[in-house]
Protein backbone atom coordinates (compact mmCIF):
# COMPACT_ATOMS: atom_id res chain seq x y z
CA UNK A 1 0.00 0.00 0.00
CA UNK A 2 1.20 3.34 -1.21
CA UNK A 3 0.51 6.97 0.30
CA UNK A 4 1.00 9.98 -1.29
CA UNK A 5 0.36 13.23 1.58
CA UNK A 6 0.08 16.47 0.10
CA UNK A 7 3.34 15.80 -1.92
CA UNK A 8 4.55 18.90 -3.89
CA UNK A 9 7.62 18.19 -6.47
CA UNK A 10 10.23 20.46 -8.13
CA UNK A 11 12.64 20.22 -10.95
CA UNK A 12 15.03 22.69 -12.03
CA UNK A 13 13.91 25.20 -9.02
CA UNK A 14 10.39 24.77 -11.16
CA UNK A 15 7.64 23.58 -9.55
CA UNK A 16 5.45 20.21 -10.84
CA UNK A 17 2.70 19.95 -8.92
CA UNK A 18 1.65 21.15 -5.57
CA UNK A 19 -0.38 19.47 -2.82
CA UNK A 20 -0.84 15.92 -4.70
CA UNK A 21 -2.96 13.34 -2.28
CA UNK A 22 -3.02 9.88 -3.70
CA UNK A 23 -3.49 6.28 -2.29
CA UNK A 24 -2.47 3.09 -4.11
CA UNK A 25 -4.12 -0.37 -2.68
CA UNK A 26 -1.82 -3.37 -2.01
CA UNK A 27 -3.42 -5.32 -5.48
CA UNK A 28 -3.90 -2.52 -7.87
CA UNK A 29 -2.87 -0.61 -10.52
CA UNK A 30 -2.93 2.66 -11.12
CA UNK A 31 -2.13 5.23 -14.00
CA UNK A 32 -0.11 8.49 -14.10
CA UNK A 33 -1.70 10.47 -16.92
CA UNK A 34 -1.18 13.79 -18.20
CA UNK A 35 0.40 15.79 -20.52
CA UNK A 36 4.30 16.46 -21.14
CA UNK A 37 5.96 17.77 -18.85
CA UNK A 38 3.36 18.10 -15.77
CA UNK A 39 5.28 15.41 -13.38
CA UNK A 40 4.32 11.95 -14.58
CA UNK A 41 7.86 10.47 -14.36
CA UNK A 42 8.86 12.47 -11.59
CA UNK A 43 5.95 11.48 -9.57
CA UNK A 44 6.93 7.67 -10.11
CA UNK A 45 10.78 8.85 -9.44
CA UNK A 46 9.67 10.10 -6.45
CA UNK A 47 8.16 7.13 -5.02
CA UNK A 48 11.22 5.32 -5.97
CA UNK A 49 12.79 7.41 -3.43
CA UNK A 50 14.95 8.49 -6.67
CA UNK A 51 13.79 12.38 -6.51
CA UNK A 52 13.30 14.01 -2.72
CA UNK A 53 9.58 16.05 -2.44
CA UNK A 54 10.03 19.51 -2.03
CA UNK A 55 7.44 19.41 0.31
CA UNK A 56 5.11 16.47 1.79
CA UNK A 57 5.52 12.87 2.47
CA UNK A 58 4.99 9.23 0.63
CA UNK A 59 4.45 6.37 2.80
CA UNK A 60 4.83 2.77 1.92
CA UNK A 61 2.79 0.47 4.34
CA UNK A 62 2.68 3.03 6.87
CA UNK A 63 6.76 3.54 6.81
CA UNK A 64 7.98 7.15 5.42
CA UNK A 65 9.71 6.39 2.38
CA UNK A 66 12.30 8.57 3.24
CA UNK A 67 13.80 6.73 6.29
CA UNK A 68 13.55 3.34 4.17
CA UNK A 69 17.71 2.37 3.60
CA UNK A 70 18.52 1.68 -0.52
CA UNK A 71 18.49 -1.58 0.24
CA UNK A 72 15.47 -1.80 2.32
CA UNK A 73 13.79 0.10 -0.48
CA UNK A 74 15.00 -1.87 -2.90
CA UNK A 75 13.11 -5.01 -2.04
CA UNK A 76 10.17 -3.35 -1.87
CA UNK A 77 9.92 -1.74 -6.15
CA UNK A 78 10.95 -3.02 -9.03
CA UNK A 79 10.96 0.05 -11.83
CA UNK A 80 11.44 0.07 -15.67
CA UNK A 81 12.61 3.14 -16.56
CA UNK A 82 11.60 4.79 -19.86
CA UNK A 83 14.64 5.77 -21.81
CA UNK A 84 17.25 2.75 -22.13
CA UNK A 85 20.10 3.01 -23.79
CA UNK A 86 23.04 0.36 -24.28
CA UNK A 87 26.38 0.51 -26.15
CA UNK A 88 28.26 -2.27 -24.50
CA UNK A 89 27.65 -5.45 -26.42
CA UNK A 90 25.99 -7.69 -23.91
CA UNK A 91 23.27 -9.92 -25.10
CA UNK A 92 19.58 -9.59 -23.90
CA UNK A 93 20.21 -12.72 -21.22
CA UNK A 94 23.51 -11.03 -19.75
CA UNK A 95 21.74 -7.71 -18.87
CA UNK A 96 18.71 -9.61 -17.84
CA UNK A 97 21.10 -11.37 -15.46
CA UNK A 98 22.57 -7.98 -14.05
CA UNK A 99 22.22 -7.80 -10.25
CA UNK A 100 19.81 -10.74 -10.30
CA UNK A 101 19.08 -13.27 -7.50
CA UNK A 102 19.68 -17.66 -8.99
CA UNK A 103 16.10 -17.67 -8.43
CA UNK A 104 15.26 -14.50 -10.43
CA UNK A 105 17.92 -15.84 -13.57
CA UNK A 106 15.92 -19.68 -13.33
CA UNK A 107 12.48 -17.18 -14.23
CA UNK A 108 14.49 -15.56 -17.50
CA UNK A 109 13.01 -17.91 -20.01
CA UNK A 110 9.26 -18.00 -18.72
CA UNK A 111 9.74 -13.75 -18.79
CA UNK A 112 11.66 -13.51 -22.03
CA UNK A 113 8.40 -16.38 -23.62
CA UNK A 114 6.13 -14.06 -22.18
CA UNK A 115 7.09 -10.82 -23.41
CA UNK A 116 8.01 -12.04 -26.84
CA UNK A 117 12.01 -11.76 -26.49
CA UNK A 118 13.02 -15.81 -26.41
CA UNK A 119 14.51 -15.53 -30.16
CA UNK A 120 16.24 -11.72 -28.82
CA UNK A 121 17.94 -13.93 -25.74
CA UNK A 122 20.89 -14.51 -27.06
CA UNK A 123 21.42 -11.47 -29.51
CA UNK A 124 23.53 -8.06 -28.40
CA UNK A 125 21.04 -5.35 -27.19
CA UNK A 126 22.58 -2.95 -29.07
CA UNK A 127 21.18 -4.78 -32.08
CA UNK A 128 17.55 -4.03 -30.80
CA UNK A 129 14.94 -1.60 -31.45
CA UNK A 130 13.75 1.23 -29.11
CA UNK A 131 10.07 -1.30 -28.54
CA UNK A 132 12.90 -3.93 -27.77
CA UNK A 133 14.95 -2.35 -25.65
CA UNK A 134 11.85 -1.44 -23.79
CA UNK A 135 10.08 -4.76 -23.87
CA UNK A 136 13.76 -5.92 -22.49
CA UNK A 137 13.79 -3.57 -19.42
CA UNK A 138 10.16 -4.72 -18.64
CA UNK A 139 11.56 -8.18 -18.33
CA UNK A 140 14.40 -6.93 -16.05
CA UNK A 141 11.81 -5.20 -13.87
CA UNK A 142 9.74 -8.66 -13.68
CA UNK A 143 12.48 -10.90 -13.14
CA UNK A 144 12.72 -9.27 -9.60
CA UNK A 145 9.97 -10.57 -7.00
CA UNK A 146 9.01 -7.38 -4.87
CA UNK A 147 5.63 -6.17 -3.86
CA UNK A 148 5.06 -2.84 -5.89
CA UNK A 149 5.96 -2.56 -9.43
CA UNK A 150 6.46 0.97 -11.29
CA UNK A 151 6.39 0.99 -15.23
CA UNK A 152 7.70 4.08 -16.87
CA UNK A 153 5.41 4.57 -20.10
CA UNK A 154 5.50 0.88 -20.69
CA UNK A 155 3.32 1.14 -23.85
CA UNK A 156 5.52 4.41 -25.22
CA UNK A 157 7.33 2.12 -28.66
CA UNK A 158 4.85 -1.19 -28.25
CA UNK A 159 2.99 -2.48 -31.08
CA UNK A 160 -0.78 -3.21 -30.92
CA UNK A 161 0.02 -7.08 -29.86
CA UNK A 162 2.77 -6.34 -27.39
CA UNK A 163 0.65 -3.45 -25.78
CA UNK A 164 -2.09 -6.57 -25.33
CA UNK A 165 0.32 -8.93 -23.81
CA UNK A 166 2.05 -6.02 -21.07
CA UNK A 167 -1.59 -5.24 -20.04
CA UNK A 168 -2.65 -9.08 -19.52
CA UNK A 169 0.63 -9.65 -17.73
CA UNK A 170 0.22 -6.15 -15.81
CA UNK A 171 -3.19 -7.70 -14.68
CA UNK A 172 -1.84 -11.02 -14.21
CA UNK A 173 0.79 -9.21 -11.39
CA UNK A 174 -2.35 -7.71 -9.79
CA UNK A 175 -4.59 -10.70 -9.50
CA UNK A 176 -1.05 -12.08 -7.54
CA UNK A 177 -1.41 -9.08 -5.14
CA UNK A 178 1.21 -7.18 -6.93
CA UNK A 179 0.61 -3.05 -6.73
CA UNK A 180 0.95 -1.55 -9.46
CA UNK A 181 1.88 2.16 -10.52
CA UNK A 182 2.36 2.78 -14.18
CA UNK A 183 3.19 6.29 -16.37
CA UNK A 184 1.05 6.02 -19.96
CA UNK A 185 -0.14 8.39 -22.63
CA UNK A 186 -3.35 6.64 -23.03
CA UNK A 187 -7.03 8.50 -23.30
CA UNK A 188 -8.29 7.78 -19.98
CA UNK A 189 -11.39 5.97 -21.80
CA UNK A 190 -8.74 3.45 -22.88
CA UNK A 191 -7.76 2.91 -18.95
CA UNK A 192 -10.50 0.80 -17.81
CA UNK A 193 -8.64 -1.96 -16.96
CA UNK A 194 -6.86 0.34 -14.39
CA UNK A 195 -8.30 0.72 -10.92
CA UNK A 196 -7.58 3.84 -11.00
CA UNK A 197 -6.54 6.66 -12.94
CA UNK A 198 -4.29 9.73 -11.26
CA UNK A 199 -4.75 12.52 -13.73
CA UNK A 200 -1.93 15.41 -13.28
CA UNK A 201 -1.80 18.76 -14.08
CA UNK A 202 -5.26 19.24 -15.24
CA UNK B 1 36.20 -17.78 -26.24
CA UNK B 2 38.99 -20.32 -25.97
CA UNK B 3 40.24 -20.24 -29.06
CA UNK B 4 40.36 -16.44 -29.17
CA UNK B 5 42.13 -16.17 -25.91
CA UNK B 6 44.76 -19.01 -27.14
CA UNK B 7 45.21 -16.92 -30.55
CA UNK B 8 45.96 -13.59 -28.28
CA UNK B 9 48.08 -14.95 -26.08
CA UNK B 10 50.36 -17.12 -29.11
CA UNK B 11 50.69 -13.53 -30.59
CA UNK B 12 52.04 -12.35 -27.38
CA UNK B 13 54.44 -15.26 -26.87
CA UNK B 14 55.67 -14.68 -30.87
CA UNK B 15 55.62 -10.38 -29.95
CA UNK B 16 58.52 -11.99 -27.39
CA UNK B 17 60.12 -13.66 -29.77
CA UNK B 18 60.29 -10.76 -32.01
CA UNK B 19 60.87 -8.43 -29.20
CA UNK B 20 63.94 -10.66 -27.91
CA UNK B 21 65.49 -11.02 -31.74
CA UNK B 22 65.01 -7.58 -32.57
CA UNK B 23 67.03 -4.08 -31.88
CA UNK B 24 69.36 -1.64 -32.42
CA UNK B 25 71.98 -4.38 -32.08
CA UNK B 26 72.11 -7.56 -33.07
CA UNK B 27 73.02 -10.04 -30.61
CA UNK B 28 74.50 -13.36 -31.90
CA UNK B 29 73.64 -16.64 -29.87
CA UNK B 30 70.51 -15.24 -28.71
CA UNK B 31 69.03 -18.12 -27.32
CA UNK B 32 72.55 -19.36 -25.62
CA UNK B 33 72.70 -16.28 -23.07
CA UNK B 34 68.64 -16.63 -22.56
CA UNK B 35 68.56 -20.09 -21.82
CA UNK B 36 71.64 -20.22 -19.78
CA UNK B 37 72.04 -16.79 -18.20
CA UNK B 38 74.98 -17.55 -16.47
CA UNK B 39 76.80 -17.79 -19.78
CA UNK B 40 79.69 -15.34 -20.78
CA UNK B 41 78.02 -12.97 -18.18
CA UNK B 42 80.34 -10.12 -19.16
CA UNK B 43 79.87 -9.69 -22.71
CA UNK B 44 78.05 -6.66 -24.14
CA UNK B 45 75.61 -9.58 -25.85
CA UNK B 46 74.90 -10.47 -22.57
CA UNK B 47 74.45 -7.17 -21.25
CA UNK B 48 72.29 -6.02 -23.67
CA UNK B 49 69.78 -8.99 -23.67
CA UNK B 50 69.61 -9.33 -19.61
CA UNK B 51 69.95 -5.78 -18.37
CA UNK B 52 68.39 -4.00 -21.76
CA UNK B 53 65.83 -5.81 -23.78
CA UNK B 54 64.38 -8.56 -20.90
CA UNK B 55 63.60 -5.85 -18.72
CA UNK B 56 61.86 -3.72 -21.21
CA UNK B 57 60.09 -6.29 -22.83
CA UNK B 58 58.62 -7.34 -19.47
CA UNK B 59 58.22 -3.30 -18.76
CA UNK B 60 56.03 -2.87 -22.17
CA UNK B 61 53.86 -6.15 -21.53
CA UNK B 62 53.64 -4.92 -17.77
CA UNK B 63 52.80 -1.43 -19.04
CA UNK B 64 50.54 -2.46 -22.03
CA UNK B 65 48.27 -4.42 -19.34
CA UNK B 66 48.17 -2.06 -16.96
CA UNK B 67 47.09 0.65 -19.55
CA UNK B 68 44.69 -2.12 -21.34
CA UNK B 69 42.84 -2.55 -17.60
CA UNK B 70 42.83 0.91 -16.52
CA UNK B 71 40.80 2.10 -19.70
CA UNK B 72 38.65 -1.00 -19.59
CA UNK B 73 37.52 0.04 -15.98
CA UNK B 74 37.51 3.47 -16.91
CA UNK B 75 35.03 2.93 -19.26
CA UNK B 76 32.61 0.60 -17.36
CA UNK B 77 33.27 2.80 -14.19
CA UNK B 78 32.06 6.25 -16.40
CA UNK B 79 29.41 3.80 -18.26
CA UNK B 80 30.99 5.67 -21.07
CA UNK B 81 32.97 4.37 -24.60
CA UNK B 82 34.66 7.49 -24.31
CA UNK B 83 36.22 7.57 -20.62
CA UNK B 84 39.73 6.68 -20.26
CA UNK B 85 42.14 7.92 -17.99
CA UNK B 86 43.77 10.40 -20.27
CA UNK B 87 40.07 11.85 -20.68
CA UNK B 88 39.10 11.58 -17.11
CA UNK B 89 42.53 13.57 -16.11
CA UNK B 90 43.72 10.84 -13.82
CA UNK B 91 46.74 10.78 -16.34
CA UNK B 92 47.58 14.63 -16.47
CA UNK B 93 46.71 14.38 -12.08
CA UNK B 94 49.53 11.42 -12.45
CA UNK B 95 51.81 13.61 -14.81
CA UNK B 96 51.60 16.63 -11.63
CA UNK B 97 52.53 14.54 -8.99
CA UNK B 98 55.21 13.30 -10.37
CA UNK B 99 56.69 16.45 -11.56
CA UNK B 100 55.59 18.19 -8.32
CA UNK B 101 58.07 15.50 -6.47
CA UNK B 102 60.88 16.00 -9.17
CA UNK B 103 60.88 19.73 -8.37
CA UNK B 104 60.45 19.66 -4.92
CA UNK B 105 63.70 17.16 -5.05
CA UNK B 106 61.78 14.65 -3.19
CA UNK B 107 61.69 12.06 -5.35
CA UNK B 108 63.37 11.16 -8.89
CA UNK B 109 61.06 9.66 -12.09
CA UNK B 110 60.30 6.04 -11.85
CA UNK B 111 61.04 5.81 -7.50
CA UNK B 112 58.46 4.29 -5.23
CA UNK B 113 58.30 8.00 -4.12
CA UNK B 114 57.55 9.61 -7.31
CA UNK B 115 54.77 6.77 -7.65
CA UNK B 116 53.08 7.70 -4.24
CA UNK B 117 52.77 11.29 -5.70
CA UNK B 118 51.69 9.53 -9.18
CA UNK B 119 48.98 8.26 -7.22
CA UNK B 120 48.06 11.36 -5.18
CA UNK B 121 47.61 13.01 -8.16
CA UNK B 122 45.61 10.76 -9.95
CA UNK B 123 43.29 10.44 -7.56
CA UNK B 124 42.79 14.00 -7.10
CA UNK B 125 42.09 14.88 -10.87
CA UNK B 126 39.79 11.59 -11.35
CA UNK B 127 38.01 12.63 -7.76
CA UNK B 128 37.79 16.14 -8.72
CA UNK B 129 36.08 15.42 -12.53
CA UNK B 130 33.52 13.06 -10.86
CA UNK B 131 32.76 15.73 -8.02
CA UNK B 132 32.29 18.38 -11.14
CA UNK B 133 30.35 16.54 -13.70
CA UNK B 134 27.03 16.04 -12.34
CA UNK B 135 25.99 13.84 -14.85
CA UNK B 136 26.97 11.36 -16.86
CA UNK B 137 26.59 13.30 -20.09
CA UNK B 138 28.96 16.10 -18.47
CA UNK B 139 31.32 13.58 -17.67
CA UNK B 140 33.56 13.45 -20.62
CA UNK B 141 33.49 17.31 -21.28
CA UNK B 142 34.43 18.18 -17.56
CA UNK B 143 36.96 15.42 -17.83
CA UNK B 144 38.53 16.89 -20.27
CA UNK B 145 38.55 20.21 -18.69
CA UNK B 146 40.00 18.75 -15.69
CA UNK B 147 42.86 17.27 -17.78
CA UNK B 148 43.45 20.57 -19.61
CA UNK B 149 43.74 22.22 -16.03
CA UNK B 150 46.39 19.79 -14.66
CA UNK B 151 47.92 19.77 -18.02
CA UNK B 152 48.29 23.33 -18.06
CA UNK B 153 49.95 23.63 -14.35
CA UNK B 154 52.76 20.35 -15.59
CA UNK B 155 53.56 22.31 -18.48
CA UNK B 156 54.29 25.62 -17.07
CA UNK B 157 56.10 24.23 -13.96
CA UNK B 158 58.31 22.49 -16.22
CA UNK B 159 59.12 25.84 -18.42
CA UNK B 160 59.47 27.68 -15.36
CA UNK B 161 62.32 26.10 -13.15
CA UNK B 162 65.95 25.65 -14.44
CA UNK B 163 65.90 22.28 -12.34
CA UNK B 164 68.34 19.85 -13.81
CA UNK B 165 66.43 17.41 -13.75
CA UNK B 166 63.93 19.03 -16.46
CA UNK B 167 65.46 17.54 -19.57
CA UNK B 168 64.52 13.87 -17.97
CA UNK B 169 61.11 15.08 -17.08
CA UNK B 170 59.99 16.71 -20.54
CA UNK B 171 61.49 13.94 -22.23
CA UNK B 172 59.28 11.55 -20.12
CA UNK B 173 56.23 13.56 -20.42
CA UNK B 174 56.72 12.43 -24.21
CA UNK B 175 56.51 8.54 -23.38
CA UNK B 176 58.92 6.52 -23.67
CA UNK B 177 59.90 2.46 -22.37
CA UNK B 178 63.80 2.87 -22.42
CA UNK B 179 62.97 5.00 -19.20
CA UNK B 180 62.01 1.46 -17.22
CA UNK B 181 64.20 0.32 -15.29
CA UNK B 182 64.27 -3.43 -13.34
CA UNK B 183 63.38 -1.23 -10.15
CA UNK B 184 60.65 0.08 -11.35
CA UNK B 185 59.46 -3.57 -12.67
CA UNK B 186 59.26 -4.55 -9.01
CA UNK B 187 56.93 -1.68 -8.26
CA UNK B 188 54.71 -2.03 -11.56
CA UNK B 189 54.69 -6.14 -10.99
CA UNK B 190 53.08 -6.16 -7.60
CA UNK B 191 50.41 -3.16 -8.14
CA UNK B 192 49.03 -4.51 -11.65
CA UNK B 193 48.64 -8.21 -10.18
CA UNK B 194 46.88 -6.89 -7.03
CA UNK B 195 44.51 -4.31 -9.36
CA UNK B 196 43.77 -6.70 -12.08
CA UNK B 197 43.10 -9.48 -8.50
CA UNK B 198 40.44 -6.98 -7.64
CA UNK B 199 39.10 -5.89 -10.99
CA UNK B 200 38.22 -9.73 -11.80
CA UNK B 201 36.81 -9.65 -7.92
CA UNK B 202 34.44 -6.42 -8.46
CA UNK B 203 33.78 -7.04 -12.19
CA UNK B 204 29.99 -8.34 -11.25
CA UNK B 205 29.30 -4.82 -9.76
CA UNK B 206 31.03 -2.75 -12.58
CA UNK B 207 28.70 -4.71 -15.22
CA UNK B 208 25.86 -3.37 -12.69
CA UNK B 209 26.73 0.06 -13.90
CA UNK B 210 25.86 -0.64 -17.67
CA UNK B 211 21.87 -0.25 -16.46
CA UNK B 212 22.76 3.46 -15.53
CA UNK B 213 22.77 4.48 -11.79
CA UNK B 214 19.49 4.67 -11.07
CA UNK B 215 18.68 0.82 -11.76
CA UNK B 216 21.71 0.02 -9.49
CA UNK B 217 20.68 1.55 -6.53
CA UNK B 218 17.34 0.48 -7.77
CA UNK B 219 18.90 -3.30 -6.80
CA UNK B 220 20.59 -1.76 -3.01
CA UNK B 221 23.71 -1.06 -4.93
CA UNK B 222 25.49 2.00 -4.11
CA UNK B 223 26.91 2.96 -7.83
CA UNK B 224 29.19 5.75 -6.21
CA UNK B 225 30.43 3.21 -4.09
CA UNK B 226 31.00 0.66 -6.87
CA UNK B 227 33.26 3.96 -9.00
CA UNK B 228 35.36 4.93 -6.03
CA UNK B 229 37.04 1.69 -5.88
CA UNK B 230 37.15 1.80 -9.66
CA UNK B 231 38.89 5.13 -9.56
CA UNK B 232 41.19 3.61 -6.66
CA UNK B 233 42.19 1.00 -9.26
CA UNK B 234 42.63 3.09 -12.00
CA UNK B 235 44.63 5.39 -9.95
CA UNK B 236 46.99 3.00 -9.45
CA UNK B 237 47.41 1.74 -12.37
CA UNK B 238 47.89 5.22 -14.50
CA UNK B 239 50.10 6.09 -11.66
CA UNK B 240 52.47 3.31 -11.98
CA UNK B 241 53.13 3.38 -15.51
CA UNK B 242 52.92 7.42 -15.79
CA UNK B 243 55.30 7.64 -12.92
CA UNK B 244 57.70 5.01 -14.77
CA UNK B 245 57.63 5.81 -18.92
CA UNK B 246 55.53 9.07 -19.17
CA UNK B 247 52.06 9.16 -20.66
CA UNK B 248 51.41 6.77 -23.61
CA UNK B 249 48.39 8.24 -25.23
CA UNK B 250 45.43 6.00 -27.14
CA UNK B 251 46.60 2.65 -25.96
CA UNK B 252 43.81 2.90 -22.45
CA UNK B 253 41.02 4.12 -25.35
CA UNK B 254 41.78 1.42 -28.19
CA UNK B 255 42.67 -1.59 -25.67
CA UNK B 256 39.11 -2.08 -24.29
CA UNK B 257 37.08 -1.40 -27.14
CA UNK B 258 39.12 -3.98 -29.30
CA UNK B 259 38.63 -6.62 -26.78
CA UNK B 260 34.99 -6.11 -26.04
CA UNK B 261 34.42 -6.34 -29.67
CA UNK B 262 36.27 -9.32 -29.82
CA UNK B 263 35.19 -11.34 -26.35
CA UNK B 264 31.61 -9.33 -25.49
CA UNK B 265 31.10 -6.60 -22.44
CA UNK B 266 31.67 -8.52 -19.44
CA UNK B 267 33.63 -7.31 -17.25
CA UNK B 268 35.33 -10.43 -15.67
CA UNK B 269 36.44 -11.52 -19.37
CA UNK B 270 37.03 -8.12 -20.61
CA UNK B 271 39.59 -7.01 -18.16
CA UNK B 272 41.73 -10.06 -18.58
CA UNK B 273 41.30 -9.67 -22.68
CA UNK B 274 41.59 -5.56 -22.43
CA UNK B 275 45.11 -6.44 -20.21
CA UNK B 276 46.56 -8.99 -22.57
CA UNK B 277 45.51 -6.96 -25.86
CA UNK B 278 46.40 -3.71 -24.39
CA UNK B 279 50.32 -5.63 -23.44
CA UNK B 280 50.35 -7.12 -27.15
CA UNK B 281 49.97 -3.86 -28.50
CA UNK B 282 52.44 -2.24 -26.53
CA UNK B 283 54.89 -5.10 -26.97
CA UNK B 284 54.88 -4.81 -30.61
CA UNK B 285 54.95 -0.86 -30.88
CA UNK B 286 57.70 -0.27 -28.41
CA UNK B 287 59.27 -3.25 -30.55
CA UNK B 288 59.17 -1.28 -33.64
CA UNK B 289 60.20 2.01 -32.21
CA UNK B 290 63.07 0.78 -31.04
CA UNK B 291 64.07 -1.35 -34.10
CA UNK B 292 62.36 0.40 -37.24
CA UNK B 293 65.28 2.95 -37.79
CA UNK B 294 68.47 2.23 -35.27
CA UNK B 295 69.78 4.28 -33.91
CA UNK B 296 66.95 6.62 -33.09
CA UNK B 297 64.11 5.54 -31.21
CA UNK B 298 60.61 6.72 -32.48
CA UNK B 299 58.09 7.74 -29.47
CA UNK B 300 55.65 4.99 -28.80
CA UNK B 301 52.47 6.69 -28.45
CA UNK B 302 52.71 7.67 -32.53
CA UNK B 303 52.98 3.29 -32.80
CA UNK B 304 51.01 2.82 -30.81
CA UNK B 305 48.74 4.77 -32.34
CA UNK B 306 49.50 3.73 -35.73
CA UNK B 307 48.79 -0.06 -34.38
CA UNK B 308 45.94 0.54 -32.55
CA UNK B 309 43.81 2.91 -34.70
CA UNK B 310 43.20 1.07 -37.87
CA UNK B 311 42.09 -1.93 -35.98
CA UNK B 312 39.68 -0.34 -33.89
CA UNK B 313 38.64 1.16 -36.47
CA UNK B 314 38.33 -1.73 -38.48
CA UNK B 315 36.41 -3.62 -35.88
CA UNK B 316 34.36 -0.98 -34.56
CA UNK B 317 33.06 -0.45 -38.35
CA UNK B 318 32.79 -4.11 -38.66
CA UNK B 319 30.56 -4.63 -35.67
CA UNK B 320 28.61 -1.52 -36.92
CA UNK B 321 27.97 -3.46 -39.69
CA UNK B 322 27.13 -6.01 -38.10
CA UNK B 323 24.42 -4.15 -36.23
CA UNK B 324 22.18 -2.61 -38.90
Amino acid sequence: MIKVKDLTLQRNNRELFSGLNAAMAKGSISAIVGPNGCGKSSLLLALAGDLKPASGEIFIDEKNLQDLSDLAQSQLRSMALQERTFWLPMTVREVLELGQTDQAIEGIEQVASDLGLTQLLNNLVTTLSVGQIQRVEIARTLLRECPIYFFDEPFAAQDLASKGALIEIFKRLRSSGKTLVLVVHSEVEQLSWCDQVIQLGS
Amino acid sequence: MKLRFSLIVIALNLAIVAALLLGATEVENIWRYLFSPGFDSESTNHLILWEIRIPRIIAAILIGAALGLAGAIAQSAANNPLADPAILGTSAGASLGVVIAVLLNVAEVGSLLAVLFAVVGALLATALTFTWARTAGALIIIGIGTSALFSAIVGLLITSTNNPEIRSISFWSLGSLALATPENLLIIAPVFVVCLVIAIKIAPQLDLLALGDISVRHLGRSPKRIRLKAFVIIGLLVAVSVSTVGSISFLALAAPHIARIVFGGRNRILTIASSLIGALILLIGDTIARSALPPYELPIGLITALLGAPILILLVRKAALAWK
